[in-house]
């Protein structure tokens, strides 16, 4: 009986081990492979989130296709916003006859003045519905801006490099609101994205592996 | 987002318009000031979801809003007057963060629900300054080098 729980124990700890093992192989894989088109997958939040983030997708080119959006499942403006955002980019430019873009619903990771403790369970149930999501989308480049959301969508992301489906690459946009401290979600992900982009110089400083570009919305 | 006109001369449906337009000034208000603006006291109107509120900002002489940044950086961009009210509920009261930047770049006055009429009768708005667009292009300049995207 000891024997048997002392190796179910070793055999977890070299689990652990490899997955570590994986997860810093994938965050340090930056093969750069030229390309004509990828599709995107970006992550709304509310309000002010939602608006930043469209902000930055407007200058993208239309080789940003096509454009998966995941929304809190009660997040009915951003979806209008969406709406509204895809249908004046495709009337700018005549040669995209439908615009190819789609959005998913997830839980919110955590409401306005949610408990820590009820927040870890609420964010554990959105990963259990952000991975099937992410892994049937399968994005090759995840954008996200600092919502609870998502943190689950990029853990899914990384999951899929780790379990060797699909490199995704994480490019994380710190709201123009965070000046001086990063946002919960900037904290995590400072660590596990790709491109971690902060817009005030203050920030550049605390962190400087991040990538200041100025104010970019 | 919470956006308000203080001065604002036009119809709402069924209110009717004021004979004259209230404007807001600097510094305390005179007696002469305060009886034209009793007169002309503009019907206030609440609003829904808009897809867009680029037309009440234009016709706004000053905007009081929430600090979120969708509504601090297009009221900043129309060039209008903002006084941005901080909601003390959120989370590390991130909006506090940026209300308190922008003031000290000079664009704009922050308060609280209690200190907001206090913020009203001393602010002065000419000492407000431009604020300057933001460079969004500088994005997507760089995510098309990252991801390996051919010109």
């Amino acid at each position: 009986m000891v024997s048997v729980l002392i190796l179910a124990a070793a055999g977890a700890a070299v689990a652990v081990l490899l997955l570590a093992l994986r997860l810093w192989v994938v965050l340090h894989s930056r093969v750069l492979e030229p390309r004509q088109s990828l599709s995107l997958l970006v992550v709304a939040g509310s309000g002010g989130h939602t608006t930043e983030i469209l902000r930055l997708l407007e200058h993208l080119s239309n080789a940003y296709s096509p454009r998966h959006y995941i929304i809190a499942d009660t997040d009915e403006m951003s979806a209008h916003k969406i709406n509204s955002f895809e249908r004046n980019r495709a009337d700018r430019d005549p040669s995209t006859m439908f615009p190819e873009y789609f959005i998913h619903r997830i839980p919110r990771s955590r409401e306005v003045q949610q408990s820590w403790l009820s927040t870890v369970l609420t964010t554990l149930y959105s990963m259990w519905l952000s991975f099937p999501l992410t892994h049937r989308v399968k994005p090759d480049l995840v954008l996200c801006n600092g919502p609870g959301t998502c943190v689950p969508v990029c853990i899914s992301a990384l999951l899929l490099g780790i379990l060797g489906i699909k490199k995704v690459i994480i490019v994380y946009v710190e709201s123009i609101c965070r000046v001086e401290h990063l946002s919960l979600s900037g904290k995590i992900l400072f660590h596990l994205s790709d491109y971690f982009i902060v817009q005030w110089p203050a920030l550049k400083e605390k962190y400087p592996k991040s990538v200041y570009l100025g104010r970019i919305v | 987002p919470a956006v308000a006109s203080l001065a604002h001369a036009g119809s709402r449906g069924r209110h009717r318009a004021p004979r004259e337009r209230c404007r807001v000034r600097s510094g305390p208000p005179r007696s002469g000031w305060t009886r034209s603006a009793r007169r002309s006291r503009p019907a206030p109107a609440a609003l829904g979801y808009k897809d867009s509120l680029k037309e009440d900002l234009e016709k706004a002489d000053l905007v009081i809003s929430h600090a979120g940044a969708g509504s601090c950086l297009e009221t900043l961009e129309n060039r209008k007057p903002l006084v941005v009210v901080i909601n003390e509920k959120l989370m590390n009261n991130h909006q506090l963060e940026l209300a308190k930047q922008l003031h000290k770049d000079g664009h704009l006055f922050y308060c609280t629900c209690s200190t907001l009429p206090g913020l009203l009768q001393s602010m002065d708005l000419s000492t407000l300054k431009c604020f300057p667009p933001g460079q969004p292009e500088k994005f997507s300049a760089f995510l098309d080098k990252v991801v390996g995207l051919q010109k």
